[in-house]
Parts: C-alpha cells; sequence; structure tokens
C-alpha cells in the first residue's frame, strides 16, 4: 500500500545541479597534517576540554566533555598529538571564533579501543540513549541538537517516527550517496532508533529526484515495517516542519514541537552515526560533505573527519583558485558563504561548495517591491512576504510580529523568486533580531522595576518596624520613669522640665506655622488684588501671628538655656557614658559595614556587567564580611563589659536590683539585639532572592539562616 | 582568492520587474490590434506619445527625487502606465489630451506618492478621471467601429496633431465621432426606449455585443489569459470582477430585461476586459492576499455594473478601481492567510500582546 503524501503549499523548483557530484562514489578524504576540532558544534551546553597540550590522543579518544544533557560530547578523529588548545574562527553565519582543540595527526589513525552491541534490542531505553550521548551525536542535517535528547520521548508519545532523506536544497547530495551506498547500515540504524522510541510507524521521506536511494533503501528494508514515501521534488520540501506536512498531513503548532503532534524527525546521516555508535562502538568523527561547485574539478562526496580544514578538502574537489569566487557552506538556498578557506569543518557541515563568479553572481541591486504577490504564492509556511518587507523596512515590528514573521523558516524561496531582487529573508532576519533585542531590553526594564518596587516596599516595612520599636522604647522609658519617679522625687522635675520644652517646641512650630500661612493667604491676595479692607485685615493677621511667632520662640530659647532642673545621678545610670574604646570600636564597625556594602555592591555589579573577576570580587566581599564579623564580635564584648563595669558601681546607690538588669541579662540581651539584626538581614536577603528568582537551593539556605537567626535571638 | 561575503539565497530566479512589464506590453498587442482594426491608427498613436511623455516625465521626476534615472526607467513601469491609459484614450483625441494624462499619471499620480511601489491609486486611470473629468467633450468623442481603417496612418496622425488647431480638422473629427454602445444604451434609455429596441441600433450589430468593441474586449481577454498563464497576474481578481458584473446583469436582466442590458453586453462592453486584466490586476494598488483579491475584484465588478446602470457616466472602469484602490489597504489588513502551525488566520491591525 502506498502511503499518502499530503500536499505541501508553495515551494519553488530551483536547478537541481545534484549530478555535479553524483558521477562519482563515495570516498573517503586523504588525512589531513592537523585537524581543528570546534568544541561548540551544536545546540546547547557548552563542553570543556579533558585533555591537554601535548598528550597523545587516540582515534575515538574523548577530548570534551561536560555533565550537562544538552551537551554534545566531542572525540579525537584521528590519532595524534594535540598541539594547541584556543579559539579558533569556525563556520557559522555570525563568522565567530570558538574554542578549538587543534590535533596534529601522526597518520597513524589508530583507533582507541572501542566495540558496539551484538543485540541493541536486548539492552533497554536509557543505555542506548546514554551509548548515543557519549557518541556525540547531535542532528547532522544542519540544527545540530544533540541526538539523545531528541530520543529521550516519552513511552507512547511518539506515533510517526520520520527519516528525513528529502534533501531538498540543490547541490547537495550526501544523504543521497549515503542512502545508495549504505542503505543496509542505515535500516539497522533506523531499527535501533524504532526500538527506543516505538513508533506506530516509520516512514523515510524521499524526494522523487533519488530513485537509486529509494530502490536501495527498498531492498534493505524489504524484511521490515518501514514505509519509504517518496515526495514530490520541491524545496523546501526537506524542512522539519514541511516535510512532517507532507508525510503526516499534521502542522506544528507554531514556536512548537514536533512531539506535540506526536512526530520526531531524524535525518539520514543522523541515522547513520547512531548506527556507527551502537553498533560499532564508534563515536561521531566522521561525516558525508559533499564538494561541489563549478569551480572544482573533481566533485563528489567524500567521508571527513570532522575539524578537517575546508582548504584541505577544497584541494581533494581540485579546486581552481583562479574561478573560485564564494565558497558556500550549506547548500545555496540556506547555506551561508566562508570568509576563508581556514576554517574547519564540523558535524552539520553537509556540503561545500566552490562557485564560479558566473554560478553565483553578487545579487544585481534591489529594486523597488511591486508588491506582485509572487513571494506570497511560494511561501511554504503561507506569510505575506511582501507586507513584512514593508513592516521590516519600515520599522513596524509589531505588524512584522502580527503578520508571523517568527512562523518565517528562512527558506529563501521568496528571496529567489523576488523579480525586484530583494533580499527579503536578509530584512527578517534583521526584523527578526532587532524584535529579540527589544525583547531582552524590555525584559531588563521589568525586572529592575520590579526590584525597585520591592527594595521600596522593603523600606516602608522597615521604617513602620522603627516607628513601632521607637514607640515601644518611648513606652518602656516612661515606665521607667515612673517607677523612678516614686522611688526618687527629682526626676520628676526633670521629666516636667522636659515636657515644658516639648510643649514650647509645638507652641513655636505651631504659631510659626500659623505666620507663615497668614503671610501665604496675604501675598496671595496681594497678587489677586483683593480689595483693601481684606489686605488691611489680613496684614493684621499677620503681624499679629508673627508676634506670637516670635513670643514662643523666645520662650522656647530661654527654657533651652535654662539648666534642667536636678539632673539626678541615676539618669546618667540609664544611659551608660561610652568609653573611648568602645566609641572608637563602634566608628570601626561602622566603616567595616561600609567597606562590606561596597564590595557587595561591586559584586552585583560584576555579576550583571558579567564581568571575568567576579572570583576576586567574591573575595574581597568574603573578606570584608570577616572583618566586620571580628569588629561587631569585639565591640559586643566591649558593650558588654562596660555595661558590667556601671552596673557593679551603681548596684549600691539602687534600692531595687529588680529594676536593673543584671550583668548576665545585658549580655544576653545585647546578643539577642544583635542576632534580631542578623535576623532581619537574612530576611532581606530571601526577598531580594525570591523577588530574582535565585534557585532553590540559594532559596532553601537563605530560609535556614534566617531561621536560625530567629531562634539566636530568642 | 578573494571570497565574497553573502547573505543565502546564494542563487536567484529568472524573474525581474522590467521583463514582466514587458510581458504585461506584450499582451496588449491583441486588444491594441482590435482596437487599430476597428478604429484606425489613433489608439497606437495615443500610445505612443503617451510613452514617449512618460519616459520624460519619469525621468524628470526622478531627477528631481534624485534617484539614478536608467536604473529605474528600466522597469519599464512607465510605459506600462502609458500604453494602458493610451488604450483608454478616444482613438482620434487630439495630442494633448495623453500628454496631460500621462504627465499628470506619472508625476502626480506615481511620483508624488513616492514612485513606484508606493502610490495608492493606478496611475493610469487616476489620469484617465482626470482628463474624463476636465475634459468631457474630447473624452467621449469615441468613432464608430467602421470605416477609419481607410484613412492612412499620416492623415490620422495629422488630424490628432491639427484637432484643436484647424476648424476643418476639428469639423472631420465632429462628424466622424459617435456614442459607443454603453454611450448609447444611457442616453436611448433615458429616452425611454427599451433595451431590446436599443440593440437593434446598427451600433450594437456586432457578433455577440456592441460592433468592434466585443473585439477589442476579447483581445484583450486573451492578451489577460496569457499574463495568467505566464504568472504574471493573478487569476483571482479578473474571475471575480467578470463574475460579479455578470452576476448582478443577469439578475437584474431577469428582473427587467427592458431596462438592464445582458451580461455578455457588459462583458463585453467598454473597458471590461482592459480592466479586469490588465488594470484592475496592477500589483501595487491591488489587495495582496489571495482572499483579499476576491473581495476586490468583486467590488470593482459590482461599482461597475452600478455606475453603468444608474450613474451618470456611460462606463465605470476607472472610477470602480479607483475607489476600490482605496479599500485595499483595510481588505489586507483584514483577509491575512492561516500560516502553517497556527489554527487561525489572524485578523485585523497588530497590536503587541502583552
Amino acid at each position: 500500500m502506498r502511503h499518502r503524501v499530503w500536499h505541501l503549499r508553495g515551494g519553488i523548483h530551483p536547478p537541481e545541479k545534484k549530478s555535479l557530484s553524483l558521477s562519482l562514489p563515495l570516498r573517503t578524504a586523504s588525512l589531513p597534517e592537523q585537524l581543528i576540532v570546534p568544541l561548540q558544534q551544536h545546540i546547547g551546553a557548552p563542553v570543556s576540554p579533558c585533555v591537554a597540550v601535548g598528550e597523545r590522543v587516540l582515534k575515538g579518544q574523548l577530548i570534551a566533555s561536560s555533565d550537562k544533557a544538552t551537551s554534545a560530547l566531542v572525540h579525537a578523529p584521528s590519532s595524534g598529538t594535540i598541539n594547541e588548545i584556543g579559539m579558533h574562527p569556525v563556520i557559522h553565519p555570525s563568522l565567530i571564533e570558538q574554542p578549538c582543540i587543534h590535533i596534529d595527526c601522526d597518520g597513524k589513525d589508530e583507533w582507541i579501543d572501542h566495540s558496539g552491541v551484538d543485540n541493541y534490542a536486548a539492552l533497554d531505553t536509557q543505555t542506548l540513549l546514554s551509548r548515543i550521548r557519549e557518541a556525540g551525536i547531535i542532528g547532522m542535517g544542519g540544527a545540530g541538537f544533540p541526538s539523545s535528547i531528541k530520543l529521550n520521548a516519552r513511552h507512547n508519545q511518539i506515533e510517526t517516527l520520520i527519516i528525513n532523506g528529502a534533501e531538498c536544497e540543490p547541490y547537495i547530495t550526501a544523504d543521497d550517496i549515503l542512502m545508495q551506498e549504505r542503505a543496509v547500515e542505515i535500516i539497522e540504524g533506523i531499527k535501533v532508533i524504532g526500538h527506543i522510541l516505538q513508533p506506530k510507524e516509520i516512514l523515510i521521506g524521499i524526494e522523487d529526484n533519488k530513485l537509486l536511494a529509494v530502490a536501495a533503501l527498498e531492498r534493505a528494508s524489504a524484511e521490515t515495517t518501514i514505509d519509504i514515501v517518496k515526495i514530490p521534488t520541491k524545496y523546501p520540501s526537506g524542512g522539519e516542519k514541511q516535510l512532517i506536512k507532507i508525510l503526516t498531513g499534521k502542522e506544528v503548532p507554531t514556536g512548537g514541537l514536533p512531539l506535540q503532534v506526536g512526530v520526531i524527525v531524524h535525518n539520514i546521516g543522523t541515522v547513520y552515526s547512531i548506527y556507527k555508535a551502537i553498533i560499532q562502538g564508534k563515536p561521531c568523527i566522521s561525516r558525508i560533505t559533499t564538494l561541489t561547485g563549478e569551480a572544482m574539478n573533481n566533485r563528489g562526496n567524500v567521508k571527513a573527519l570532522i575539524g578537517t580544514p575546508v582548504r584541505h578538502l577544497l584541494k581533494e574537489g581540485g579546486v581552481q583558485e583562479s574561478q573560485l569566487f564564494r565558497i558556500v557552506a550549506g547548500g545555496p538556498m540556506m547555506g551561508f558563504t566562508l570568509p576563508s578557506a581556514d576554517l574547519p569543518i564540523s558535524k552539520t557541515t553537509n556540503c561545500l561548495i566552490a562557485a564560479t563568479r558566473s554560478e553565483m553572481p553578487p545579487p544585481p541591486p534591489e529594486q523597488t517591491c511591486i508588491r506582485c504577490g509572487q513571494c506570497a504564492d511560494i511561501c511554504p509556511v503561507t506569510l505575506l512576504p511582501q507586507q513584512l518587507y514593508f513592516f521590516s523596512k519600515a520599522q513596524e515590528f509589531d505588524k512584522a510580529e502580527q503578520h508571523n514573521i517568527f512562523d518565517c523558516i528562512e527558506c529563501g524561496a521568496c528571496s529567489y523568486v523576488c523579480p525586484s531582487h530583494i533580499p527579503l529573508v536578509q530584512y527578517y532576519r534583521y526584523a527578526k533580531g532587532t524584535i529579540k533585542q527589544l525583547r531582552v531590553k524590555e525584559e531588563k526594564a521589568e525586572a529592575s522595576r520590579q526590584r525597585f518596587e520591592n527594595r521600596q516596599a522593603r523600606l516602608e516595612q522597615e521604617a513602620v518596624e522603627k516607628e513601632a520599636k521607637r514607640k515601644a522604647r518611648a513606652k518602656a522609658a516612661a515606665e521607667k520613669a515612673a517607677q523612678k519617679t516614686s522611688a526618687e522625687p527629682s526626676p520628676q522635675s526633670a521629666q516636667q522640665s522636659e515636657d515644658e520644652l516639648a510643649r514650647l517646641k509645638t507652641a513655636a512650630a505651631s504659631t510659626a506655622k500659623l505666620s507663615i500661612e497668614a503671610k501665604k493667604a496675604l501675598s496671595q491676595a496681594e497678587k489677586k488684588e483683593e480689595n483693601s479692607d481684606k489686605l488691611e485685615q489680613l496684614r493684621q493677621k499677620v503681624a499679629l501671628f508673627q508676634a506670637n511667632s516670635d513670643k514662643a520662640k523666645e520662650a522656647l530659647k530661654a527654657a533651652r538655656q535654662k539648666p534642667p532642673a536636678n539632673t539626678p545621678p541615676s539618669s546618667k545610670v540609664g544611659e551608660p557614658k561610652e568609653d573611648k574604646a568602645i566609641l572608637e570600636l563602634r566608628e570601626k564597625a561602622a566603616s567595616t559595614q561600609d567597606a562590606l556594602k561596597q564590595a557587595k555592591k561591586a559584586l552585583l555589579a560584576a555579576k550583571t556587567s558579567h564581568t571575568n573577576d567576579l572570583e576576586a570580587i567574591e573575595i574581597q566581599v568574603n573578606q570584608a564580611k570577616k572583618e566586620a564579623g571580628a569588629i561587631k564580635a569585639q565591640l559586643r564584648e566591649a558593650l558588654i563589659a562596660q555595661k558590667e563595669i556601671p552596673l557593679q558601681q551603681d548596684t549600691p546607690a539602687q534600692p531595687t536590683s529588680d529594676t536593673v538588669p543584671s550583668s548576665t541579662e545585658a549580655s544576653d540581651k545585647v546578643t539577642a539585639a544583635l542576632a534580631r539584626n542578623e535576623r532581619r538581614k537574612a530576611q532581606k536577603a530571601l526577598d531580594l532572592a525570591l523577588a530574582e528568582n535565585k534557585s532553590e537551593h540559594k532559596i532553601a539556605t537563605l530560609r535556614k539562616a534566617i531561621d536560625d537567626a530567629g531562634s539566636e535571638s530568642q | 582568492m578573494a571570497l565574497i561575503n553573502a547573505s543565502s539565497p546564494h542563487i536567484a530566479g529568472k524573474n525581474d520587474t522590467g521583463q514582466m512589464m514587458l510581458q504585461v506590453l506584450l499582451a496588449t498587442l491583441p486588444g491594441l490590434l482590435a482596437l487599430t482594426l476597428y478604429f484606425g491608427w489613433g489608439s497606437l498613436i495615443n500610445c505612443l506619445i503617451a510613452a514617449i511623455v512618460a519616459i520624460g516625465c519619469e525621468s524628470l521626476a526622478l531627477r528631481l527625487r534624485k534617484r539614478p534615472v536608467i536604473f529605474f526607467i528600466n522597469d519599464n513601469s512607465a510605459i506600462v502606465t502609458a500604453v494602458l491609459l493610451g488604450l483608454a484614450l478616444p482613438p482620434l483625441s487630439p495630442w494633448w489630451l495623453p500628454v496631460i494624462g500621462t504627465a499628470f499619471a506619472i508625476l502626480v499620480g506615481k511620483h508624488l506618492y513616492g514612485g513606484l511601489g508606493n502610490n495608492i491609486f493606478n496611475p493610469a486611470m487616476l489620469g484617465y478621471a482626470f482628463l474624463l473629468i476636465s475634459f468631457p467633450v474630447q473624452m467621449t468623442a469615441w468613432l464608430p467601429a467602421d470605416g477609419i481603417m481607410q484613412m492612412s496612418f499620416i492623415e490620422t496622425l495629422t488630424l490628432i496633431f491639427n484637432n484643436h488647431l484647424d476648424p476643418a480638422s476639428v469639423a472631420i473629427v465632429d462628424g466622424l465621432s459617435g456614442a459607443t454602445p454603453l454611450d448609447t444604451l444611457k442616453t436611448d434609455l433615458g429616452l425611454s426606449k427599451t433595451v431590446p429596441m436599443i440593440y437593434e441600433l446598427p451600433v450594437f450589430q456586432g457578433f455577440l455585443a456592441g460592433k468592434g468593441w466585443e473585439w477589442v474586449n476579447i483581445g484583450f481577454l486573451i492578451g489577460g489569459l496569457y499574463l495568467v498563464y505566464q504568472g504574471i497576474i493573478h487569476w483571482q481578481i479578473p474571475l471575480a470582477l467578470l463574475l460579479t458584473l455578470a452576476t448582478w446583469a443577469f439578475l437584474f436582466m431577469g428582473y427587467d430585461s427592458d431596462r438592464y442590458g445582458s451580461p455578455i453586453f457588459h462583458l463585453l462592453s467598454g473597458g471590461t476586459m482592459l480592466g479586469a486584466f490588465f488594470i484592475a490586476t496592477d500589483p501595487v494598488t491591488a489587495a495582496t492576499s489571495a482572499i483579499g483579491r476576491w473581495i476586490y475584484g468583486a467590488f470593482i465588478g459590482l461599482t461597475i455594473w452600478i455606475i453603468r446602470s444608474f450613474g451618470g457616466y456611460p462606463d465605470a472602469v476607472a472610477f470602480a478601481i479607483l475607489l476600490m484602490n482605496l479599500a485595499v489597504p483595510t481588505i489586507d489588513y483584514y483577509t491575512q492567510p492561516r500560516s502553517y502551525g497556527h489554527k487561525e488566520a489572524k485578523f485585523g491591525r497588530g497590536k503587541r500582546e502583552r
């Protein structure tokens, strides 16, 4: 029974140019003198080298690894000596440099011990997945996503496993040749994946311009339930989402994953790598790369080691340097130009095109868009490219987003058909990039707004608490004073004089206020040119208030100058005089506290600006903390000691001992106060951490600190 | 080796705006041939005058706007505008009619809006409407569809250039000119004749509809189908336009066949086919999504029928198209197609979701 093929909307038929590289069988590229192995060939967490410069490595030996699940391990593609570990330009659309391990090949190509499994079906899924992860396999169709993650689906989650053999880009024949020459191995690889995923059906989608590949796979899969589906040749039917639509009629929801519609897609190259990893025990250290383009004489497909310099492969393909005009990594529709031939190939480099000028001429100047709509006719995602172009050009990004710019797969079909030669994809990349930047900015602004609001709330809370404490203290003092009044008469008069002073102060303030208000009213009335009667009235009022205010002020002044009546000696006992040593300690404590604060600030700034000397600053902060802690401890002891001395002196003068705290009680109080202080700080830190979504661990630690501080303070 | 750095895609198709415009010009030939056969050399001369003026005005405007002149002239869009206007003018109209019309179309209709791609209104139709309002006498002086071929190219040229100066020439043109079938229908219905009676008049003695006019329209239909076949225009607009026009004509003919023209008459009279295939489909001013094109075409068809049946002007293609040009931005906003992976099409203008 033939599997149904759904219609893919749009698409184009550019000249295939595949025969350029199909005249010769698959061959192995010669061993280069040096391999430059990029460490970040995948999408995901970075890996770090686990070998040292000067070390000899064997073919297949692990040279860079990581514990993170989303990282892809890197192995030595051939035996030799590690010559250098450092930054090197790599094949990347942004022409960036990445860490690479340089291996001087010794020419022996000596394998490390390795062994595959005879019966993979006996192994459980996790074992197979970890083997795939250990082999460093990533999606070799171009995405470079670690395969072990993609394969780690829930049981019964996958309805359809699709093997992508469409290879719709012109020029590229790497998957085609692999299917023709390694059909048996590919079917074995598919069986391994099928064993892991247990899908209901397995489909291989192949464009109908690759009949040899179809025939080879059909022969190899005769005994299996794998369905080989011929699909109409059309670009971009090999796009993941497009192939899913063609083979299942399902559409991957926007912004979602194929998994959501029960589908998983793997590329032919990936399948072959999985076969090698499981059955032969070999890690992913080579790939099939198409060498093509009219500037090459010896075009074809080669099995090339990862890290082989492009220059070496161009030579392998017999490049005519005089004819060479541009080098494209990948296909002519979605690939990117290389700035030089000295870059190493990675696990996703499926094609190198050495093009002549006439083959891929420089783009003609951009004409005006006449909205002919040809781009909309061929868009495989059913966008309106001409509208997106206008919105991108006019920086109307909200409209571009509303017109689904983020669903654009950048297949380039619109640019291809545009009669005005507008580089549409470039406009969309620009718009997408700018929108993403704006979003990051907005998020940052939102985060700082949140932080500010949290801080405001905290400050308010603190102010309320302070006020409450102050009131409590005042109450306690009043009670104390009342007690003392019963014991001695003298403090009362002091209290009275103080009350008098407070009353005078209030009177002075209120009369001053009245006078100011009257003045204001007067000046307003003058401005408004009120009638003279009213003005006169106001003037009188002002004079009166002014006089009152002056009187009150004088009274206050007099009261202040008067020495406090019968200052009792015991009042000094209540506020122990601090000796010089304690004052010094206090100052010191304050300054160290300041230093600590500043260090912490620096740390925060460093963290937000991602500077490298984070560690140094952290050390500084810790030191400052230690110092501050030591000074505080000293201060605490000194305070306790000082409390003890005056208390001992004053004890005989005190008629009742229970009104004054004993020495141990005092020290306890100080400790409790300090602990409370600690607790408050910890609470603050926790609030901050919660607001900034810190890790669970950190929050838990902070909570514990609060509890500790709380129990101490009780 | 000097390697160039370029963005993908690295290959391009053969489409070219200038070539597309030439295809449009090529597609006007059957219609122009029919016009020449029935109405003489006048239309061809109109087109030539208009084309020369268009190139001149385009160059001037580009220079004033400090744009590369040769590069933009080569997109051939000015010539297309000129030819479409020339085809719509009466064959023996005085030379200054295409000159003024084209200058207005290019300078005001096109460049004042920002040049090719930015104009809201179809420039040719804007020029035509301007002429029709300003010079109604010259603009309605059509010829009967016969006899003119006896006049040689030179004679026609002389008439066109002397039309307003030499009383003898004016007299000749006046003597020659007569009402078009659309005109006749409108006038004679006003004289309380019935449609069947009007159809007996000589001007209606064609094969299917008005004499000569039917062939002009069939010529433009053939050219239009060629453009559809070549993928230069989309089929939705002409089909929607013609279907709507025919449907309304059919319905009202059924309601009162004495007062309303037949569908065949409407489809093969005046500028119907020229408008449907060459003017309404002008990509710059037409709706851009598939559904949008249906709506746009249908409303033009309806408007043509309404103005023809009840309006003051005999033909209505220019006004119908200009009116719908205004609606295009709105139509485009509300007819976004459903993109891959979306449950339904988005509706209306974009607002950033929060």
